[in-house]
């Protein structure tokens, strides 16, 4: 209940948070939110010895559209996400930022933390597979750009080296005739998700697939992507045959652990559930409707 | 860790009053405010940030203040359940709760008030869907939910007509 | 949790020096890639540090490794044991070595058990880092093995001081990773703090959010009346909950937990934790076991003879068993040293179901040698001849009933001061005055040395009965710290493990005998109870149930086989609808599998089943006081609209859909007769029941009552100043009812407490009672006043407040004036009159006489609430998942004193059951890991689970209380039973036939697919 005991440090810049992270090694910690690493602390998980505060940092709260071109600001929250323009131009995005957890949750987490955490069931590391989104970091050795496909490694691990931080999330606004869908299983809201599905499609014409990312989540390490369900559906048909078809592609890539959330089997044939609905919203919304979305709770 | 322990200066506003305090870095937000500020509203139901009891406004925002450091609120404005009560005279929400058997034992309820003040606040007139999405972060094992919805929705109705 | 690994690989040295290297522990160890430290115990035996983590969470594991077994050049074999992240291992793991071509092929393999916290934080999904981690070890090992490593490492020891300045130097990463500084960064070092304010971009999207809650908050503010005079302090967070007292010079007490279900204690070292500064004392079970006597043990011989300390003595019997106690002076400190405990553990087999626990092959309580705590046969009527007659016999091999809780918000928690005075206070949470009796001989005092106290409590619904050893914990680590206040306040993971749950129950090899229209006439089953490791207040439970032993249903041939059992997993307590809700769940199982394999539908098996003439008099002489079914189920059916849902039942099956519609009748006994304890142990001397209370017109004249009860929320206050008021003509205003529960109040009894569906029938007949003797003593001492008849006099209120006063006059004598009669100005009042002490006590007597403890026959409980649910629930047919569509509630609790508190217990009884329905579960893996370890994992229901429930309410009174009502808290559970129905009508056609209480999707979904039914036939003759 009560984290062990550790030193806190609040830098004025992000080069000198930079600096403290690398003199300080891997015992330190950078704290953002703090949703993630908190409840860790209070359970004695980890027992880091220095917690660097970053969530004051100067510039790197922001949520900017520049002609399509999204920059999000490590530091924006949850809520701010879901409350920005972006998502009401984007639906799947505030599927995912206003579906994690709950509202007190929402207020304080961060996309920059969520994605630097790489928490196999969490929703920003799986939501930014479908909208080809780009890391940006900055450590001791200057700014990278990464794709959250070479960014996320493993579960838990990222491709972040150490005193590097993650500072932007960008990605581009999909084309027009476009629609997504992120729709998780979860016991409650403020529960982990069991199992989760992304998918953002762009239509060719009424019920033909031009392009479409899928993502599921809480079903493998790391985010599960699948080049081969992505290419039944890529330049055909939105059948319903062929939605099952890579329904079943992409759920055979995935490997969701048998655990108190569920049985790996259970959660494949929740993974295809789920995958049928958000296919159906994804393809409603790039028709032009507004549908409101929202996680399925027991 | 036993060397002299940091201690970190921090200046919070709560409901209206400031205080300066020197608190140890692990210290959480909602041991500050019951234990070093005496303000016991605001109640620990759980360890892994689920139920809520903890809830309190930060510059704003509901937040659970269980899952926040002290030092994270140095220099911000806190409200908290005892900030609703002013000069001995009850806000209409707290009121609507009480008519409406909103509560029972009484402890998931200032964590309860305070989610329902932030969602009236952004928006006076919510339907049912909107109240069950802002307290999903709330748990009360003795009402079943029904008379808080009822409550709100009263209170949502007081304000806007009183 | 266990697993097994193996692997080979090859290294390109001579047999004999990779032998060398693996079978000296200290060559061997540093090879770890995340080594730390290490220090030899003996020549086989080093104590190593090496951090494990899962991506950035990183810990230090500390771990014993001995070689076991070690042939040259062939074989070396370690035994490891230790901890990580808030667990426990044990592992074993060996090498062969072969020869081949060039070098050596090294065959290992490992075994590992985990236990502890970290499980249920992982959801007993931790194989896959577990793999990862081995191979990372087993590559590094490789590569640490190989020529190429072994000449470096040479090197290396040549140019620094020993392989271990190496070491730190690797992990310190002052050789690798150097850090560039970017340019134009301002300097900094590692001791330089800057606090820096908030940056400006953020500030606009707070300021939005800010001004929104000012402008509510300066909403206009009118004088209204309140709902419960409990509201006003709750609603301004001015409740005194356990740990909101804060009194000053309060040590705080953490407790140290076995990781594992069972276990010697081999060892115990707190020489480390009470180093830590700012630590006052330990204590351990061992100082316990000297200073205590185990607690009194509620059932017959053999369990009698177990013992229960408020510490774990020599032996550990479920995952958070207590152990060592740490107190110190915060929290924090408390917390620290308890990690610095060390414990050496022994583990024993680990019993974790009925069925193994009825083995005995591994016993829990040596002294009992037994892990049966209680049997005994319930049999009633003429059981065999009613089979004989029966035109059908239903068989159901197996139903059972799973382990949840009502998980209270608050936790246990106390504040205990045994100090010079050699008196010990409690300002606690519990909800009896049971505890008094459990405490008291345990630390060998009187019970008058017991002061026991509760203010607001948050929530309970049976659990915190068994929180005294907490208290008498607390009690000995006051004493041992020189009489300061200790503070123990239960974290939520720890309520998880121990915190006191509902126990499960398994029905076996269950008949059902029942005539041509589907009536039951008999019932036959073996009923098996899981209390957990410690009974506490338990095997009670084994008789409880029999309250409803016909639940609502005629049959007068009953003959059940009821045991019960320890298991390794937390101790149980009762929880809301404690053992009859099992019970009920089972009879509504039994009602709706029989009317389905007998193709009549569930209202119509049920009207025919029904009981339908009150009082009725159960097989094993209970008396439902009244009530009616029929009338209730007739309710339900018009709020649900019954009709119409069968029409949408139709259509959804024609279109393959799942839609059930389910009844689930129940009953909420209470009013205890504690002779049913008997029943249990015949040498128990408890009988009936007594409640206290006590009213007095203080020295100012106001109105003041003490009700004898442990209030959780269910408005006693309210209501018992509804009654007073009532009573006197005054607005409940006038009256003041004291908070919770203290004996300095001296107005209780030895069963006062707040518990088992009783207050409006005990609470307030003991409320009634005084009030009516203060009456009387008010009316004599007016009419001396007002030189009046008694019969001419009237309570109401004057100008002058409350008053007595002659009937059609104005002529009255107010409260302040009769109090100060008796209290200053005695000579005021004739010689008749001095006795009168306007200070009444009344003790609620319910009447009960001595059950028959041969025949197991008698009254247990005074009065039967009922409630009547139905349940529209769609199953979805690939995942399983449930959603209730609709949902009606019919409560029938006798004369209704305050319908806003009836509705909202309604309520809250609803949402714990269909929370345990459909979500809440507490599972075990086989080695007694608490897998909802934390309530992320159990999830307690939220509102986005909870329907909305459509109420509405009967009345039968009851013959048997003087108002008319019954009492009803608990309410019967009846969602776990309408939801079973629901769902299995629901699947029916597929063949489902629902014999667990859990149906989440998860359950519901292996249940149905892997076929895990067990066989249900049906004999027709």
């Amino acid at each position: 209940m009560y984290p062990a005991p550790f030193r806190y440090f609040r830098p004025s810049s992000l080069g000198e948070a930079i600096k403290l992270l690398s003199e300080l090694g891997d015992s330190a910690k950078p704290l953002a939110g703090g949703q993630t690493l908190i409840p860790v602390l209070k359970l004695r998980m980890d027992e880091p010895s220095d917690l660097i505060d970053i969530a004051r940092l100067p510039n790197i709260r922001y949520i900017q559209n520049d002609n399509g071109q999204i920059s999000i600001g490590a530091l924006a929250t949850h809520a701010n996400i879901a409350m920005s323009e972006i998502s009401k131009q984007v639906p799947i995005v505030r599927d995912c930022a206003g579906g994690i957890a709950d509202t007190q949750v929402r207020n304080r987490g961060t996309i920059g933390g969520s994605v630097s955490a790489a928490d196999p069931s969490c929703d920003w590391p799986a939501l930014l597979h479908t909208l080809d989104a780009e890391i940006v970091c900055q450590g001791p050795n200057g700014k990278r750009v990464l794709t959250i496909r070479d960014f996320i490694l493993d579960s838990y691990t990222t491709a972040l080296t150490d005193a590097e931080l993650v500072t932007e999330i960008r990605f581009k606004v999909p084309e027009n005739h476009s629609g997504g869908s992120y729709i998780g299983f979860k016991k409650a809201a403020p529960a982990y998700p069991a199992a989760s599905v992304g998918i953002q499609i762009a239509l060719a014409e009424e019920d033909v697939c031009k392009d479409v990312r899928l993502v599921l989540s809480a079903a493998g390490p790391k985010p599960v992507i699948s080049e081969e369900a992505e290419a039944v559906l890529r330049g055909n048909s939105l059948s319903k045959d062929n939605l099952e078809k890579a329904a079943e592609a992409i759920i055979a890539a995935s490997d969701p652990p048998s655990d108190s959330r569920g049985s790996a089997s259970f959660k494949r044939t929740m993974l295809h559930s789920l995958f049928m609905k958000a296919a159906n919203i994804a393809i409603d919304r790039a028709r032009g409707n507004n549908i409101i979305g929202a996680h399925e709770y027991v | 860790m036993s060397e002299s322990t940091q201690l970190v200066p921090i200046t919070v506003t709560v409901n209206g009053k400031a205080y300066q305090r020197e608190v140890e870095p692990r210290l959480l937000l909602v041991e500050f405010i019951r234990a070093t500020l005496g303000l016991t509203g605001t109640h620990i139901g759980c360890d892994t940030s689920y139920c809520g009891a903890c809830t309190i406004i930060v510059d704003g925002d509901t937040v659970k203040s269980c899952t926040l450091l002290a030092v994270q609120a140095d220099g911000s404005e806190i409200l908290t359940v005892e900030g609703l009560e002013q000069d001995g005279e009850l806000h209409p929400l707290q009121q609507a709760f009480s008519q409406n058997h909103g509560l029972q034992c009484g402890f998931c309820t200032p964590g309860m008030l305070m989610s329902s003040l932030a969602l009236l606040a952004e928006n006076p007139d919510p339907d049912i869907k909107d109240i069950r999405k802002r307290l999903a972060g709330n748990i009360c094992r003795c009402t079943g939910y029904q008379n808080i919805i009822k409550s709100v929705q009263a209170a949502a109705k007081s304000l806007r007509e009183d | 949790m266990e697993m097994k690994f193996d692997g080979e690989f090859k290294i390109d040295l001579p047999r004999e020096e990779v032998f060398e290297i693996l079978s000296n522990p200290e060559k061997f160890a540093p090879l770890f890639p995340t080594f730390h430290s290490m220090e030899m115990k003996d020549e086989r035996t080093a104590n190593l540090k090496v951090k494990v983590g899962i991506g950035r969470i990183i810990a230090t594991s500390t771990t014993e490794l001995t070689l076991e077994e070690a042939v040259p050049p062939l074989r070396a074999r370690y035994v490891g044991k230790g901890n990580v992240m808030q667990g426990a291992y044990q592992m074993v793991s060996s090498f062969d070595l072969e020869e081949v071509d060039g070098g050596t092929l090294v065959k290992w393999q490992a075994e590992t058990t985990l236990v502890g916290k970290i499980l249920s934080i992982a959801g007993g999904g931790l194989r896959g880092y577990a793999e990862k981690e081995i191979n990372k070890l087993i590559t590094s090992l490789q590569e640490a093995l190989s020529p190429e490593a072994q000449a470096a490492k040479l090197q290396a020891q040549a140019q620094y001081r020993g392989w271990f300045s190496r070491l730190i130097q690797f992990l310190f990463g002052t050789d690798k990773n150097k850090v560039t500084t970017p340019e134009n960064v301002p300097a900094a070092t590692a001791d330089s703090v800057s606090y820096a304010p908030h940056p400006a971009d953020a500030m606009t999207i707070k300021q939005e959010s800010k001004q929104k809650i000012d402008h509510i908050l300066n909403a206009k503010r009118i004088e209204k009346r309140l709902g419960r005079k409990e509201d006003k302090r709750l609603i301004t967070g001015r409740g005194l909950f356990v740990d909101d007292h804060q009194p000053a010079g309060s040590l705080h007490m953490c407790l140290v937990r076995s990781p594992y279900a069972h276990a010697k204690i081999l060892s115990i070292d707190v020489s480390k934790a009470e180093a830590l500064a700012g630590v006052i004392c330990t204590i351990t079970g061992k100082e316990v076991a000297e200073l205590t006597q185990p607690f009194t043990q509620i059932g017959p011989e053999p369990s009698a003879l177990i013992q229960d300390f408020c510490l774990a003595v020599d032996k550990v019997r479920h995952q958070g068993d207590p152990i060592v106690a740490v107190i110190a002076e915060s929290k924090h400190i408390a917390a620290d040293a308890a990690q610095l405990v060390e414990v050496d553990y022994e583990t024993l087999p680990v019993v974790i179901t009925c069925e193994d626990a009825l083995k005995d092959e591994t016993v829990l309580h040596d002294p009992a040698g037994t892990n049966l705590t209680w049997q005994g046969v319930y049999d009633y009527g003429d059981v065999d001849k009613a089979f004989e007659e029966a035109k059908h016999i239903v068989k159901i091999d197996h139903l059972k009933f799973h382990r949840f809780s009502s998980t209270a918000l608050e936790s246990n928690a106390v504040v205990a001061t045994w100090d010079k005075r050699d008196e010990i206070d409690f300002f606690c949470n519990t909800i009896m005055t049971v505890p008094i009796a459990m405490i008291a001989p345990a630390l060998n005092v009187r019970s008058d040395q017991i002061r026991l106290r509760t203010h607001d409590i948050g929530g309970a619904f049976g659990n915190k009965i068994g929180n005294y050893p907490y208290m008498t914990l607390a009690a000995l680590a006051s004493r041992k710290a020189g009489g300061l206040p200790v503070k123990w306040v239960e974290t939520r993971s720890e309520y998880m493990q121990a915190g006191g749950h509902g126990s499960e129950r398994n029905f076996y090899d269950t008949e059902v005998a029942l005539d041509k229209d589907g009536v039951i006439t008999a019932l036959r089953s073996r009923h098996v109870d899981d209390c957990g490791a410690y009974p506490r207040y338990e095997p009670l439970g084994c008789v409880i149930w029999a309250q409803v032993l016909p639940a609502s249903y005629k049959l007068r041939n009953v003959h059940i086989d009821f045991s019960q059992v320890v298991t390794n997993k937390g101790p149980c307590a009762p929880n809301r609808g404690y053992s009859r809700l099992p019970h009920m769940w089972f009879m509504e199982r039994v009602m709706d599998i029989c009317g389905h394999e007998l193709g009549i539908p569930a209202d119509e098996i049920r009207l025919r089943n029904y009981i339908d003439e009150f009082p009725y008099t159960t097989p094993n002489g209970c008396v439902y006081d009244s009530g009616d079914f029929v009338a209730m189920l007739n309710k339900a059916k018009e709020v649900i609209g019954w009709d119409e849902w069968k029409e949408k039942q139709k259509q959804a099956r024609a279109e393959g859909r799942c839609l059930g519609i389910g009844i689930g009748t129940t009953l909420d006994s209470g009013t205890n007769n504690f002779a049913q304890s008997q029943i249990i142990n015949p040498f128990l001397p408890f009988s009936s029941n007594s409640v206290v209370s006590t009213i007095k017109l203080d020295l100012d004249g106001s109105v003041s009552v003490c009700v004898s009860t442990f209030p959780q929320g269910q408005g006693h206050e309210t209501t018992a100043s509804q009654v007073v008021a009532e009573e006197l003509g005054l607005d409940t205003d006038f009256v003041h009812v004291k908070t919770g529960f203290d004996t300095e109040r001296n107005s209780h009894s030895g069963t006062s407490g707040t518990y088992a569906s009783q207050f409006a029938v005990t609470g307030l007949s003991a409320v009634h009672g005084a009030v009516v003797k203060i009456k009387n003593e008010m009316k004599k001492l007016a009419a001396h006043a007002l030189e009046a008849n008694e019969d001419d006099l009237e309570f109401g209120i004057g100008e002058q407040g409350p008053e007595v006063r002659v009937v059609g006059t104005n002529k009255g004598v107010n409260y302040w004036a009769l109090s100060n009669m008796v209290n200053y100005n005695k000579a005021s009042l004739p010689e008749e009159l001095r006795e009168i002490s306007l200070n009444v006590r009344h003790t609620y007597v319910p009447p009960f006489e001595a059950p028959d403890l041969e025949k197991k026959y008698g009254n247990l409980t005074l009065t039967y609430a009922m409630q009547l649910h139905i349940a529209v629930v769609e199953v979805d047919t690939d995942t399983y998942k449930s959603k209730v569509l609709d949902y009606a509630i019919v409560d029938d609790c006798g004369k209704v004193i305050n319908h806003m508190i009836v509705e909202g217990q309604v309520h809250g009884g609803a949402a714990h059951g269909l929370g345990a329905a459909l979500v809440e579960i507490m599972p075990f893996d086989k080695e007694g890991n608490v897998l909802a370890g934390s309530f992320t994992d159990y999830a307690p229901i939220t509102i986005n689970s909870m329907p909305d429930l459509k109420c509405a309410n009967t009345e039968t009174p009851s013959p048997f209380s003087y108002n008319g009502a019954k009492g009803m808290g608990e309410g019967g559970g009846a969602p776990l039973h309408s939801i079973s129905a629901a769902i299995q009508d629901a699947l029916y056609d597929k063949g489902v036939i629902i014999q667990h209480s859990h149906n989440s999707p998860m359950y519901l979904y292996e249940y149905v697919t892997n076929k895990l039914m067990e066989p249900v036939t049906v004999e027709s003759r």
